[in-house]
């Protein structure tokens, strides 16, 4: 047998691409590490002693419900626009887009809404800076998930999104992942406290 | 059984390769070219480097002799700014801008997956490098920066602009990395040529996945560590304060340098390209690749580990340390070296200057691990000693391996080889230099001389050993320099462009002329191992097939 090559199976021959589905994908996983730690830190403060929360903390719960329900009805309206846009169904696929971008904007509303009625801020004790720092991040979050569906939106109803390209589906898993972070911080905060 | 052998048809075009009148890539600085932010990447690392090396021999100069005043009060500034600089504006980034470069080459693609985001990711880490040194000059940030294992404690009223300004440069140099990491990873995962599976990728192009993937894991960490660090500062809370224990963990392991998977992932691209340097230039493909391969992967799994280290872990990057998982990272270097020394003696090797460059690494290394075998048995923690370490392991090793990349991949890079007479003497310069410098500091620690400390008790050996490492200093600037004048003198040479494939290379960077055109590739060859170039050779070697197509 001589040292030539054998003809072996290629991988890759017309294999959809979805760069960007992967792209997302990773980013998703940084941001899911980024919560994670925040919420890791959360937990060890809780447990290294002390109060916990401080004295004087009160948290309107029916508004933390009402904000992580937002983001969970937000996940119907998004797989409906998807679904849409799958099957080349413009007008409901644009419709499906503008209800999650006013549920995105309804969330961030209620959590600054939220943010201004509590007594507490970062410099007040750790757990005002360590809680300041998982409500900014879930709204920079949030904040870029209503652009990026603004985006979609634009692209859809301006007929510039080609149906079975993998833009919608990837703006998709960026807003899941935001509803993912917040119902882990609404857990962490609001629930297990 | 009859094995067909197919030899390897015409040379089809790339999928994603223009047309070979395609227009001109834009100017510099609107670039989305791979090769040119590459380039782009590593001249703005070297530069940083520059800013980062003249603050050490500053630093150096205080530490001379007794009684030496160079920077007054200012020595715990120019040292966090020196050892801020040279790990987050130097190696890493040099990294990626050498596999900006060379990955898509190697894949066969010719472009980034998303260029435009690349190029984001590399001016968002000018500003981000510009914005830390500007925090270094407008005035001292608090405390010794992310070195120290122990918390910076917020002021009351909140900290000053060159900690807040601090503390978001680093922000914005890391989403940076995690920008440029995120493009790599899709780019490998996705651009692919077919036939190129993963178990063929160029072990470069495998080491730059694995260091992406792992970025994108251990970075964002470090984010939230600014974040909490960021609104402490600014808001003067008391998160970071001493008494809270609580913080002191999450402060070591989010923020502190040397508990975070980072600082392994400086070397890990370094040992791909050094597996791609001995196997081109033994001329045969890497003995035991497949173990080769495991053992990055095993090392890029391994470096999450330092999340487990404990407060000492600074003073022992290699063995002996404080964690065994810390301890368990040498043993695939070991591996990889193993596989390095067996496919040079099978092969028919030619010592080009890029191997001494992996010599250099080997030894430095070696040396490395000898003191801290040493160390073992003398007690060196807070000493000089760490100073030395980090030199030699953390910086000088994986600097050695870098300058190798660039020095093998020249011909595509500048367009021309480097000479060989000034690149051996580079290397040398560099190797020595470290090795000077290190030597130095490691007599220093067992002399008991406080690491991070501009004055303390010089005894006359003290006085010798500082003197040494002042010493390395100036060799590895020479070396350095050196360096960059060789580098600039075959960028500007007018003489002619070296041949496509100088080196007999085996992966598929070799297949476009030196240097590429602005689409990279006018055709790839079919690839079926993870050599192609050598089955190229190979098949054109074979008697072509007789009348009857008996093969």
């Amino acid at each position: 047998m001589s040292g030539a090559p054998l003809a072996l199976t290629t991988g890759g021959v017309d294999r959809p691409r979805k760069v960007m589905t992967l792209g997302m994908a990773l980013v998703v996983s940084s941001g899911t590490m980024l919560f994670g730690t925040l919420i890791a830190a959360y937990l060890r403060m809780r447990t290294a002693g002390g109060v916990w929360p401080p004295e004087g903390i009160v948290y309107d719960e029916y508004l933390g419900n009402m904000m992580v329900l937002t983001m969970l009805l937000s996940v119907l309206t998004m797989e409906w626009a998807c679904h849409a846009h799958g099957r080349g169904l413009r007008n409901q696929a644009a419709t499906a887009l503008g209800v999650t971008l006013g549920l995105g904007l309804a969330f961030l509303n209620l959590l600054s809404y939220t943010a201004g009625l509590v007594e507490f801020d970062a410099a007040s004790h750790p757990y005002g800076l360590v809680v300041t720092a998982l409500c900014m991040l879930l709204g920079i979050a949030v904040g870029v998930g209503v652009g990026l569906v603004t985006l979609t939106l634009f692209r859809v109803a301006g007929r510039q999104l080609a149906f079975g390209t993998d833009h919608a589906r990837t703006t998709a898993w960026y807003w899941y992942f935001t509803v993912g972070a917040s119902v882990a911080v609404w857990y962490t905060v609001v629930v297990l406290k | 059984m009859t094995i067909t052998e197919t030899r390897p048809e015409e040379a089809r075009p790339a999928p994603s390769a223009g047309p070979a009148t395609a227009a001109p890539p834009e100017g510099w600085f609107a670039t989305a070219d791979h090769k040119r932010l590459g380039l782009l990447y590593l001249a703005a690392s070297l530069l940083f480097l520059l800013v980062g090396a003249m603050v050490g021999m500053v630093l150096r100069a205080e530490l001379l002799s007794e009684g030496t005043q160079v920077v007054g009060n200012d020595y715990s500034r120019l040292f966090s700014m020196h050892v801020t600089v040279a790990t987050f504006l130097f190696l890493a980034p040099a990294w990626v801008g050498v596999a900006t470069y060379v990955v898509p080459l190697q894949i066969g693609s010719g472009r980034l997956a998303l260029p435009r985001l690349h190029a984001f990711a590399f001016w968002l880490f000018v500003l981000g490098g510009a914005l830390l040194i500007t925090s270094y000059v407008v005035g001292p940030p608090a405390g010794l920066g992310l070195v120290s294992s122990l918390p910076t404690p917020a002021p009351k009223g909140g900290a000053d602009t060159a900690t807040s300004l601090m503390i978001a440069s680093l922000a914005l140099v890391a989403v940076s990395a995690l920008v440029a990491a995120a493009d790599l990873a899709v780019t490998v995962l996705k651009l692919r040529t077919p036939g190129l599976t993963l178990r063929r990728l160029p072990m470069f192009s495998w080491a730059m996945l694995t260091s992406s993937l792992i970025t994108l894991l251990a970075t964002p960490v470090f984010l939230a560590g600014l974040v909490l660090f960021y609104l402490d500062q600014r808001f003067g809370g008391t998160f970071f304060a001493s008494a809270n224990v609580g913080a002191r963990s999450i402060w070591r392991h989010t923020l502190w340098l040397y508990g975070r998977p980072d600082v392994y992932l400086l070397v890990l691209p370094g040992l791909g390209a050094a597996c791609d340097i001995v196997s081109t230039h033994a001329r045969r493909p890497l003995l035991g690749l497949p173990a080769a391969r495991v053992a990055i992967a095993a090392f890029a799994f391994l470096s999450l580990g330092a999340w487990a280290a404990g407060s000492g872990v600074g003073d022992a990057l290699v063995l002996p340390t404080y964690s065994p998982l810390t301890a368990l990272v040498v043993l695939p270097v070991g591996a990889l070296v193993l596989v390095w020394l067996g496919t040079m003696a099978a092969g028919r090797p030619h010592v080009h200057p890029s191997l001494l460059f992996v010599a250099g690494f080997v030894l430095l290394a070696a040396f490395g691990a000898l003191n801290a075998a040493i160390a073992a048995a003398a007690k060196v923690n807070g000493t000089a000693w760490a100073t030395g370490h980090l030199h030699v392991v953390a910086f000088g090793a994986p600097t050695l391996l870098l300058l190798g990349a660039v020095t093998h991949w020249a011909p595509k890079m500048l367009g021309r080889e480097l000479s060989a007479a000034p690149a051996r003497v580079a290397c040398l310069g560099v190797f020595g230099g470290f090795f000077l410098m290190g030597l130095g500091s490691y007599l220093l620690g067992y002399d008991d001389a406080p690491a991070r400390v501009k004055d303390f008790g010089f005894s006359s050996d003290a006085s010798t050993f500082s003197t040494l490492s002042a010493l390395g200093a100036v060799v590895l600037l020479l070396g350095l320099a050196a360096f960059l004048a060789e580098t600039v003198r075959a960028a500007r040479s007018s003489g002619p462009p070296a041949p496509a494939d100088p080196y007999e290379g085996l992966t598929l960077e070799w297949a476009t002329s030196s240097p590429p055109p602005p689409h990279s590739f006018d055709s790839v060859p079919e690839v079926r191992s993870a050599h192609p170039l050598l089955d190229l050779r190979l098949a054109e070697a074979q008697p072509a097939p007789g009348p009857g197509g008996e093969q």
